[in-house]
Formats: structure tokens, sequence, C-alpha cells
């Protein structure tokens, strides 16, 4: 793999749209600023991909992860065997797999043309049928998403060849909850995670109906969900049933109408077994344990809150720092120890340098001086980043280019070094340490293990940390382990197939390690104590439950007395509890603390297929995204027809689009009424550039041309150049010759035009369905046209729109946009401001100008959870519903202002079906001398501004 | 522009209008496939499978198929999801009839009685059974069944039919008339299967019925007769379990994994296996073995009076596609069995022992084979009709 610094991409919302999009940029003269903000995908490194071809798959990888992709390949084909056996169904092409190294590459995909968050662990699409998916680190996680993704291909194909069979060419898909719940089911099975949630959903009741709106919206739940239904279905009726659902539901009106079928019940009756069995299961377990709140202060209430760390500041007063997602970002905060205020300290995400903070991946840590040390990617690359948490000032910060994801940074106790997990360039995670201030950092561990979690111990002598070394077989067991840096000694602490998590010294106590383990079903915390001589002592160890929730915890930070400070799971989020620990612990067993095995005993397998599988370098060939045509009639220009068809390479880096129309009312008209365009587009590098030739030739009307023949023919080429995930700028420039017939007496014109557009962009604002409620969105725009067989300027553009979204309260924003537009020249352009989108109120074609002033201000908070409209036949639903109440003031003109005029009003809009939204705005119009008497309502759709 | 405008000729829409009613009545239910006389004399037979397979054609079919039945020495019906019916030279891999529509949705079950020259069909989503003639290529009769799936059953001169709605009826096979109806309180995926003088019927509340088929109550008035099964059993098995019978006997095998042999005559199972991969597909019965294959990929030879294994062998994935035998041409009992593997491939075995006779791999999923008197006719997931001659086991 060669390293770039080229970039490409931007941040687009569909495949379909990638392609509008390229079209958009170079077929259309005209700015609309408002569809090009988005953040941006960046190619920061170019890989030298291969492509390995086996009987069911054909895998796409670099050589840097040579032995991860034997290892995928290897489970894939052994998953492609189980899984045909379940769906009783076998695929009929080979599978393309694209797998990156970790998270970071991941991210650099141009098989999905929007950009893809740190929670995504793989995804399947289905236009070509790929399965594209990192390597996380932990060898489990990376088998279980391999398994997740095919059963959703199995699935696929399963529902499209029944229903093809049947004759039904109509792609229709089972619900989500059922995609999304077998796919886990029937990779994973049921797991403590899963058992968690549920748990809380039940408790807090929130377990949502599998086919409600909030559900599709919720993300994980609506994952667990369903995957619980179908553990209830599949242990009640059999997996037969479930096949069974697949097969029939292409003749049934809905999946839910399959399912009723096959198992005899209506589906109200199989819903409100499965919420009964869960009561009846969870009421039990319940009786046996506890809540956070029983025995504990709640020390966050809003938001997820994770990541705690505790330091004492030069007065004695003892601080509590944590990450927190409670405003949409991940922001760090403090909170004195004792108090329940809460300051500020860190904004995240909102800037290149801390464009992610890892919440829930990673951890902070706080020096003996006071210093804080947490992992931010900054760029294209994890750096650790030290901040004095008394100036708030960066005093340090250490990354290496052959470490792309860093985790759970840990200071010694002498506060030179820092001990943290890493993942390198093959996707192996390793720990390291790195003497504070030093250029490099040290390997402790160096093999194919997951060895995350550092902490260091009291003495500065071990090291404890997480790891899936010493597992007989790959179950997803982690457990505890100590490592003595300076000799590089290991000894192994917890056994078992569980989840041993988060290991922390005690504060007061050497001797003793608490940490987070679902020995007993749930995730709870549960402490390590080390024989008497200490670390590395080699008597008798015990090892006790601390807690015995009922729904869970994911972090402890044992403090000074018998304090301890756990993050638990609860509510669907996390919070932070204090909590005394129970000295009535259940000893659950003993240890040895004897050495363990140096090296662990499961090894990843190594796919060494029939001698016909073989590895050959990645080439170029095309496939079609997509095909359409399209006939019209229009009573006044007749017939018109067209075709667009898109093709691109497997990994999506190039894109060829194709347009041809006709628009002849007459065969003789046939040729000269031929519109067609061709457009190619590059998308490997940072650069993403495209180019393209068009001709088209069409009768156009203009409110002050009047009707005109256009014949236009030229080239145009575009390019975008991301500064960082939140800034770019675009350039775009056409040649092209112009021949325009008026219908009136003015005669033809004939030109040859040149312009170009300059842009500068940036986004960073942060969304909820129906919009953004904060951050900052600006564009710049400024271009010209000029003709060069009059030899004269023929227009020039200059846009300003800039969007700003200020929390007034978490859940209130006041937004507020100004645009300006400004075109001059001999063949000007206007623009139209009114309508929904623009100065509400106004029909669109009502306020017009080459010159325009807009500004629009909302205050928008949230109106409705849900509007559910349920009959017979059918439901219809929308939610969320927000409201806003607006204040436009603008005007558009030619040569002189005419003043202002405006709007203002209430609108409410929702997000309809999960996808559109839809909005209505009531209000009155105003020159701001005498207010319309009469109130105006819109309708239309689309996000706000 | 003067456009020129289309004068309709009458004689033209004439035609045209009788064109499509003829059409209409061909493709409706008036017509169905018809058998030559050759066809209808020719003796039943199976290939010898000693002989190495040729691909002899492959061609595009217009409609998935969902049945392949072989007539005569070279031919077979084939019937589709669309409800289309059409006969289909193997030899010169053309189709030779016209395409009848008699339903407009999947026909699901059917039995082809050559000697009583008579095809039976049956649609579970248009709810439809018919009968027609082979010789003469006409509809016989037709009646209501909703959800009729499977194989259907001739018994003492009744078409015994079942569905998914559970409900089993006995037709008077010439008339139609429906002699007596049954309900059963489950869905029924597996059709009627005879075994003796019973006809069975296994439910997907995993309970197995056994009818007699002539009743002993009469009609009253207009209404079929309530026809109760003489005995039921649990068996203990998955809803969408495989049937098969043969040798006096009825094999169930079900996604678990589980194989049961049942004996009519003791009503109860005979042996109870437990595999370890779902069964999916059809298996073969004869008088000493029950050959099953699994979803692994695993074929497994049983010895019914024991129920212990005779041979296994390993196949390559998934068979879902039932398993076919081939007959010995001297005394007429069965001696290889041919195994389509889902991916594509097609293995034969020695009933006897297991061993191997020949392997070919058609490279494409299969969905639908069965065997003609001078080869093995096969369907991919194109489609795609393909052919394979058996050369004789001298060659």
């Amino acid at each position: 793999m060669r390293r770039s610094t080229r970039r490409v991409g931007r941040q687009w919302r569909g495949r379909r749209a990638a392609l509008g999009m390229v079209g958009l940029v170079l077929l259309t003269a005209t700015v609309h600023g408002q569809f090009y903000f988005g953040r941006n995908k960046i190619q920061y490194d170019q890989f030298d991909w291969q492509v390995l071809a086996t009987p069911h798959f054909q895998l796409f990888y670099y050589p840097e992860e040579e032995e991860l992709a034997r290892a995928a390949i290897y489970w894939a084909e052994e998953t492609f065997d189980e899984l045909e056996q379940k769906f009783n169904h076998t695929l009929t092409r080979r599978v393309p797999l694209v797998i990156y190294s970790n998270h970071l590459h991941f991210e650099q995909t141009n098989t999905a043309p929007f950009l893809i968050p740190e929670g995504v662990g793989g995804f399947f699409e289905f236009v070509k049928g790929r399965v594209v998916l990192p390597n996380n680190g932990s060898m489990f996680d990376f088998r279980h998403v391999i398994r997740h993704e095919l059963v959703h291909v199995f699935m696929y194909s399963k529902i499209s060849s029944k229903a093809r069979e049947g004759g039904v060419w109509e792609q229709r898909l089972p619900p989500l909850w059922f995609i999304e719940g077998l796919a886990e089911w029937w990779s994973i099975g049921w797991d403590t995670q899963a058992e968690m949630v549920i748990r809380d959903a039940l408790l807090h009741d929130h377990l949502l109906p599998l086919e409600s709106l909030s559900l599709a919206a919720s993300g994980f739940l609506l994952y667990k969900e369903g995957q619980s239904f179908l553990r209830f279905l599949e242990e009640s009726y059999g997996a037969d049933r479930i096949r069974q659902a697949m097969e029939e539901f292409y003749h049934h009106e809905t999946f839910e109408d399959a399912l009723s079928t096959v198992t005899g019940k209506a589906y109200r009756d199989l819903m409100r077994s499965w919420r009964m069995s869960l009561k009846q299961t969870a009421a039990e377990e319940l009786a046996q344990q506890t809540l956070p709140g029983n025995d504990a202060e709640q020390l966050t209430h809003v938001g997820a809150n994770v990541a705690p760390s505790v330091y004492r500041d030069a007065k004695g007063h003892d601080h509590l720092v944590y990450l927190s997602s409670r405003d949409g970002y991940t922001n760090v905060y403090r909170q004195s120890m004792g108090s329940s205020e809460e300051e500020l300290l860190i904004r995240g995400e909102r800037t290149p340098e801390l464009e992610s903070l890892h919440f829930s991946q990673s951890g902070l840590s706080v020096s003996k001086d006071g210093v804080l040390a947490f992992v931010a990617k900054s760029y294209e690359r994890d750096e650790i980043q030290l901040v004095d948490l008394e100036s708030l000032e960066k005093v340090g910060g250490f990354f290496h280019p052959h470490l792309t994801s860093i985790r759970s940074p840990s200071w010694s106790p002498d506060g030179r070094q820092i001990v943290f997990s890493a993942q390198d360039r093959g996707g192996t995670t390793d720990l390291y340490l790195w003497r504070v201030g030093d250029s490099t950092a040290r390997h402790l561990t160096r093999d194919i293990y997951l060895d995350r979690e550092p902490c260091f111990s009291p003495d500065g002598k071990w090291v404890v940390f997480s790891s899936d070394r010493g597992r007989p077989q790959l179950d997803g067991g982690t457990n505890l382990f100590l490592l003595e840096p300076a000799s590089g000694e290991l000894r192994m602490l917890t056994d078992g197939p569980y989840q041993d998590r988060r290991p922390r010294w005690s504060a007061d106590s050497p001797d003793a390690v608490h940490f987070v383990s679902d020995r007993s079903g749930t995730p709870n915390i549960w402490k390590f104590v080390l024989a008497a001589e200490g670390a590395g002592g080699s008597g008798e160890s015990t090892l006790s439950a601390v807690t015995n929730l009922h729904i869970g915890a994911i972090d402890i930070l044992p403090l000074r007395g018998d304090s301890l400070l756990i993050t638990t799971f609860q509510g669907y989020s996390f919070q932070l509890h204090l909590a005394s620990e129970n000295r009535d612990a259940r000893e659950a067993g003993s240890n040895s603390g004897g050495p363990a095995a140096a090296t662990g005993i499961w090894t990843p397998p190594r796919y060494e297929g029939p001698s016909g599988s073989d590895t050959q370098p990645y080439r170029l060939k095309y496939s079609l995204d997509i095909a359409q045509t399209a006939v019209a009639y229009d009573p006044i220009f007749g017939f018109l027809g067209g075709a667009q068809l898109g093709i691109s390479d497997m990994l999506g880096n190039r894109y060829y689009h194709f347009l041809i129309a006709n628009t002849a009312q007459t065969s003789s008209q046939f040729l000269s009424r031929f519109n067609v365009a061709a457009t190619a587009a590059n998308l490997t590098h940072r650069v993403n550039y495209a180019w393209g030739m068009f001709r088209f030739a069409n009768e156009y009307f203009d409110p002050f041309q009047g009707f005109f023949f256009e014949d236009a023919l030229g080239l145009r080429a575009a390019l975008n150049y991301p500064l960082n995930v939140f800034r770019r700028v675009e350039l775009s420039g056409s040649l092209w010759r112009s021949r325009k017939d008026f219908f009136d007496q003015r005669g033809p014109t004939d030109a040859l035009l040149v312009s170009n557009y300059l842009s500068f962009v940036h986004d960073n604002s942060l969304w909820v369905p129906v919009g953004p409620i904060d951050g900052w969105r600006l564009r710049v725009t400024a271009g010209q046209t000029f003709d060069f067989s009059g030899s004269r300027l023929h227009n020039y553009t200059v846009l300003v729109d800039n969007r700003v979204y200020l929390r007034l309260a978490r859940r209130l924003t006041f937004a507020q946009r100004t645009m300006f537009w400004h075109n001059d020249g001999t063949d000007i352009r206007r623009f139209y401001i009114g309508g929904s989108w623009g100065l509400r109120g106004y029909r669109i074609t009502e306020v017009l100008g080459r010159k325009y002033v807009l500004l629009n201000q909302e205050l928008r908070f949230p109106f409705a959870q849900s509007l559910l409209l349920n009959t017979r036949t059918f439901s219809l639903g929308m939610a969320p519903i927000r409201g806003a109440l607006f204040l436009d003031v603008g005007n558009a003109w030619d040569f002189e202002f005419p003043g202002f005029i405006g709007s203002y009003g209430f609108g409410l809009r929702g997000l309809f079906m999960g996808g559109l939204v839809l909005r209505l705005d009531i209000g009155r119009k105003t020159d701001f001398r005498s207010p319309d008497s009469d109130w105006f309502s819109q309708f239309f759709f689309g996000w706000d501004f | 522009m003067t456009g020129a405008r289309l004068q309709p000729n009458n004689t033209i829409l004439r035609l045209a209008g009788a064109a499509l009613l003829a059409g209409a009545l061909v493709q409706g239910c008036g017509l169905g496939p018809r058998l030559s006389p050759e066809d209808l004399a020719a003796a039943h037979g199976r290939p010898d499978l000693r002989g190495k397979p040729e691909l002899a054609w492959t061609v595009k079919l217009p409609s998935p198929p969902t049945a392949l039945l072989p007539v005569g020495a070279s031919a077979a019906l084939i019937t589709t999801h669309r409800g289309e019916l059409y006969r289909f030279n193997l030899e010169a891999g053309v189709r030779d009839s016209p395409i009848r529509q008699p339903v407009r949705k999947a026909i699901s079950a059917h039995l082809l009685e050559v000697g009583g020259r008579r095809l039976y069909i049956g649609s579970a989503q248009e709810g439809d059974l018919r009968a027609y003639h082979l010789g003469r290529g006409r509809l016989l009769w037709k009646r209501d069944q909703a959800g009729v799936t499977g194989p259907l059953a001739m018994m003492d001169g009744l078409l015994l039919a079942a569905g998914l709605s559970g409900t089993v009826t006995a037709h008077d096979a010439e008339e139609g008339g429906t002699v007596w109806v049954h309900q059963l309180p489950g869905r029924i995926y597996q059709g009627v299967w005879r075994v003796g003088n019973l006809a069975l019927v296994l439910a997907d509340n995993g309970k197995l019925y056994a009818f007699e088929a002539r009743a002993e109550t009469s009609n009253d008035g207009d209404e079929p007769a309530d026809h109760p099964p003489i005995w039921e059993r649990e068996l203990g098995v998955g809803p969408n379990a495989v049937v098969a019978s043969g040798g006096g006997r009825l094999i169930v095998g079900d996604g678990d994994g589980l194989l049961l042999c049942i004996d009519p005559a003791r009503k109860e199972p005979q042996f109870r296996i437990q595999l370890d991969s779902p069964i999916y597909s059809r298996p073969l019965v004869t008088e000493e073995l029950v050959v099953v294959a699994t979803a692994a990929g695993d074929v497994v030879a049983i010895q019914v009076e024991d129920g212990l294994p005779r041979w296994r062998v390993r196949g390559n994935g998934l068979v879902k596609v039932p398993l076919l035998a081939t007959e010995d041409g001297n005394n007429g009992a069965p001696w290889a069995v041919l195994v389509p593997f889902a991916r594509g491939e097609l293995l034969t075995l020695e009933l006897g022992t297991g061993r191997e006779l020949w392997r070919y791999d058609l490279k494409q999923p299969i969905v639908l084979a069965n065997l003609t008197p001078g080869g093995v006719a096969v369907v991919d997931h194109r489609n795609k009709l393909s052919y394979l001659r058996l050369a004789s086991p001298a060659d």
C-alpha cells in the first residue's frame, strides 16, 4: 500500500444521488448552493488491491492484510456452507467481499457513497451485492460481521429468487427488524450484550413494537429486539417457520401476514407471547438482582456518559472528567466530586483536529500532574492528545504513521509514560508504551491476539489488560492478563469463555483489580484479588462479584476508600454512578495466578483453497449501477424520451454516466434535438475529479427572454479538494458553443462560452432527521462566463450562503441563514427565492431577480414523538415531528433594491415513513409596514435549511 | 405536419378479435397437453446410469418450471410457476406443443397417469384442481381446491388432494365430484401419499393422519361427507418435513435432521434417526434401503429393516431436489441413485454399496431434475434446461 496525500470524495446520500451529483456538477451551469453542503469522505490512502477468487467469493484485499484476508475467506466459505443449510438455499453468483484492515481505512471506501460512522461494522449493498467490512482488531468480531452480512446476502437472495419464481418482479424486503434481527440471530445466536439491552428495554418500558417507526429509528435496539423475537420464534416454533415465512413472503401483503400464516397465530398474539415470555424471565431474574439506583448515587443524568477518570488538583479537590454525547457531539466534561455542576472542557467533533473522540471505544486518563490523555481522530490518523486540565492547553501528543487506530491511553503512576493499545496497518491490535516526549512507542505485545484496555499497577511495575489470547478457540472470550513491561513477563489472571474487560487497579489496594465481566449473564463488576505477594505473586488469588446488577455495567473505576465509579447501561443510555463496594461480595472462585501460556492456543485459520483459487491484481471491471428509460408526453413539446446508464467498478472508484434523450417532434428534428451527455468521475484519490462532454438541444422558456431554442455543445470538468472532513474547495469549468434561436424577431445568436466557478464549502452541522440543529454551514461561490466570440463577459455570479445553528438549550435551536446572490453581465441569470425553502408565503416565481438577499430565522423545537394513522388495511406514520417559529426577510431585484418583504409564522416538519420530510408552514406575509390580513399555509417536502 | 391516420379495416379487426377470443379460450381452460399414441403406449423407463453422461443440449425455458414429468420415450411435460403447461422433446431439445396456461399462478401439484391417460394438476395460489385427458388434450373437469400442494394420490378411483388450508379432499377421478372432505388442524405442505391401502397426510403440527380412500358414510345431499382419518400419530417432526413412500413405508425427514420410517401397518415409526443436518430433499425409498441426502451434503443409505446405516458418502453442499432412482433393466428394481446437489453437481451412486458411478458438474445451481429413459434432464437457476444423454455402458 502506498501512502498518499491525495484525497477524494464528499458525503453523498446514495449511489443514485452520487451519480446524480456527478452529473449535476458537470451538466448544469447554475449553482444551487443548498445542495452542496455535506462533509467530505477523504481518501487519504492508496491501496494495492488484490483479488482472491474462491468457489463462492471474490475477496478484495490489500497486501498488508494478507493474513486477515486468508482468515476472512476461510470464515466466509465456512459460513456459506452453514447458511446454505439454514436457508435451504444456495447462491448463484460469487459474493464480492471487500475487507479493510481497520476502520480508518474502511471509512475511505467508495463502495458506499455516504460517510461511514464509527459505529458501522460493515454493510451489504444490494446494487452490486458487495459485502464490505473492516477489522476492528477483534478476530471474533470480524468473523461475526462476516457472518452477519452473509445472512443478509442469503436472505436477500432467497426472497428474491422465490419472488422471481412466482413471477413477482417487485423488489420487496421484509421489515428492518427482521433483516437485522435475523442477521444477528443466525450469526451469533444470543449473547450477553443482547440480554443487557433487552432487559433494559423491558425495565425502562421502551421495548417498542417491532413494527413501530420509532424502533426503526432507534438503531441498535432494532437489531436486538429483532434478534430477541426471532430467538423466541425459533425456540417456540422452530427454524422452519422462519424459512417458511421468507418463502411465502412474496405472496403476502406484509411480512407480518406471512409470519401469521406459517405460525397459525395472529401477529399481535405472537408479539404478546414474546413480550410475556421476556417479562416472565426478567421478573425471575430481577428478584435475585439489583438496580443501579438501589444503593448508588447517580452522577450524570443527561445523554450518554462514559470513560470516567478522576484526578486531584493542586488545591486537593477531586474532579471527575468523562466523555458525554449529550448534545449530539462528543465532548469532554469536568465535574467536581460532590458537586453536580458540569463544565464543558473540550468540544469535540467540530474541528479536524478533534474529528472524533471515539465515544465508548476509548478512555480518558489523567496523570498525577493533572494532564489529561485522550485519543482523537485528527485528520487522517488517531493521536494521543495531552491537555493540561488547569490551563486547558494542549501540552503534547503522539501519533505514528504505522498505527491507525489508537485506544485507551493510561498514564503510569509517575506521569512519565503512557500505555495504550493500537492497531497497525495490517489490522493487529497490540499494546504499546510511549515515554512522553519521545517520537516513537515501544511494542509491549506483538502478535495476532487482541490486546486492549491496559492499565498500570499502582507501583508502575505491571500492566493489566484484556486479551483474547489463551482461549482454546475463538469463542468471543477475553480474559485478563498481567504484563511486566521491563521483562516482558506475561501472566494470566482470569479464565473462561467470558468477556472480562476494562480492568482497573484499585486506588488503595495494590493487589486488587476490578473489571467488568459477563460471567453472571450480563456485564457486572468483578474483583480479582491477587495473592499477597502482589502482582507477581504465585499464591492463591480470589475472584468475586462486586455487583449483581440486573441490566449491566460497562466500565469501572475504583476510587479511594471503598468507593466505585460505575458506568451503567440504563434507559438505553450510559450513566455514571458512585457506589460503595459491597464488602459481602460473593466469592466466585479462585485462581492460581500462575504463569499464563506465553502464546495463545487458538490461531486464525488460513484459507488454502483448491488449486482453482488464485490471487490476481485488481483490474477495473465495470458493472451496472443504474439503467432506466423514460418516455413522457408533453402537450407543448410532444413526446420526450430518454435513457440513462451508470456503471462503476467493484470498488466504486470510477464511474461513468451516460444520458441520452430526444425531444424531436418531427422526424426531421430527430438529429437536431438529440441530447447526449457522457460523464466520467474518478474518486480514487484525494482530489475527486470528473469530466465529460455534452450536447443539449432543447426549447426553453425564460420569463424575460421568452421562448427560444438552444443548441449547446461542449466539455465540462470539475474537481473537489477536501481540506479536511468539514471543508473543501470545488472548482468547475466548461467550454461550450451555444446557438440560440429566439422565437420572436431577434434572430439567432452564436457564442463560444467559457465558464469557471470556484467554491468554498464548510459543514460541521449536526442533524436530526428533519434537518440541522447545531454547527455551521457556509458556501461561498464565485464564477464567471466569458463569451469568446463576442470578446465580452457573458455574466458573473457571486453567492454567499451562511447557516448558523445555535443550541439555546439541549432541544432548542436557533437557526439563521443569510444568503446573498449577485449576477450581472450581458446574459444575466435570475434566481427565484419564493417558496417553502426560501421566502415562505410567497409563490416561487413571485420574487425573482439577478440579485437577492435572504435572511431566514427559525426557532426549532421538538413537537411530537410521532403521529400514527392506523386503518384496517394500512398504517401511515410520521416520526419525529418538530416545530418551528420562523421569520423570513429578504427580496430579489434586478436594478434597484425595492425594500424588504418577509413573513412570519409557525411550522411543523415530520419524517414520513422513515424517509421523506414533509413540511407545513402557516404564517402571514408582511412588507414590514403592515402585515397581510390573510394567513397563508404552505405544504412541501425537504429538510430544514 | 399532416399526420397519416390509420384507417381500421373491419375485417382485420374482426379477425384480430376472433384470434384474441380463441387465444383466451385456449389459454383459459379448454385445452390441455396432448400426447401422441406413441407417447401413451411407450413403456415408462429409467436410464441405465452406468453410462457416462454427455451434455446433449441446453435450452432456456420461457419461465421457471415447477415439475418436469417424463412421458413416452423422449419427452417431458413441463409445468411452471406461471401456471403454464407444455410438452418438451428431450431428444431434439425443442418445445413441441403450444404453451397452455390453464391457471395464472404456480402449478403446485400434479399426478400423471399415463396408463389412464390422465393428467391432474393443482395450483395452491389459484385454488384450482383440474383433470385433463392426455389423448384428446381436453379438460375433463375442474374443481375449487384451496391451497393444493404436493403429490396427489389415486386410490380406488378417487383423486386425493390436500393443501395449505389443511383440507383433505377426495374427488371422483372421472367426474370430479367431491366424495368426501376432512379438515385437519394444520397446514399441509407435502400433499397426500399412498402407502398400501392408506392415504397418509402429514400436517405442519407434526402429526401424521391416515385415511382410507372409500367413504363408508354416504353423502348427505349436496354436501360431501366428512371423512375423518382412521388413525393419527404425533411424529414430532418440524413443520416443513419432506415425505417419500416406497416399499410399503412412509419416510419423513425434517429441517432438524430427524428421519423417520413409518410402517402404516404398525402405525408407529419403525425407526427414528437423528442426522446432523437438515433434510430438505425427498429421500429415496426401496424395499431395502432409505437413501437420504442432508443439507450438509452427506448421502446416507439406511437399512429399512433395522435402521442401521449401510453406507455414507460425502457430497458437495446442499441437496434440496428429490433424489432420483434408476431401475435395473432386467427386473425393474432400483439399483442406482442420482443426487442433484444444489450447487450444480450430479452424483450417481450404486444403491447397494454407495460406490460412485460418475459425477457431472453443471456449474450452475440446480432447481429441478428428473430421469428420462435416455438420460437426465436438469433445470438450473437461470431456467436453462440441460439434457445429459447417457452413453451405453459398453461405449
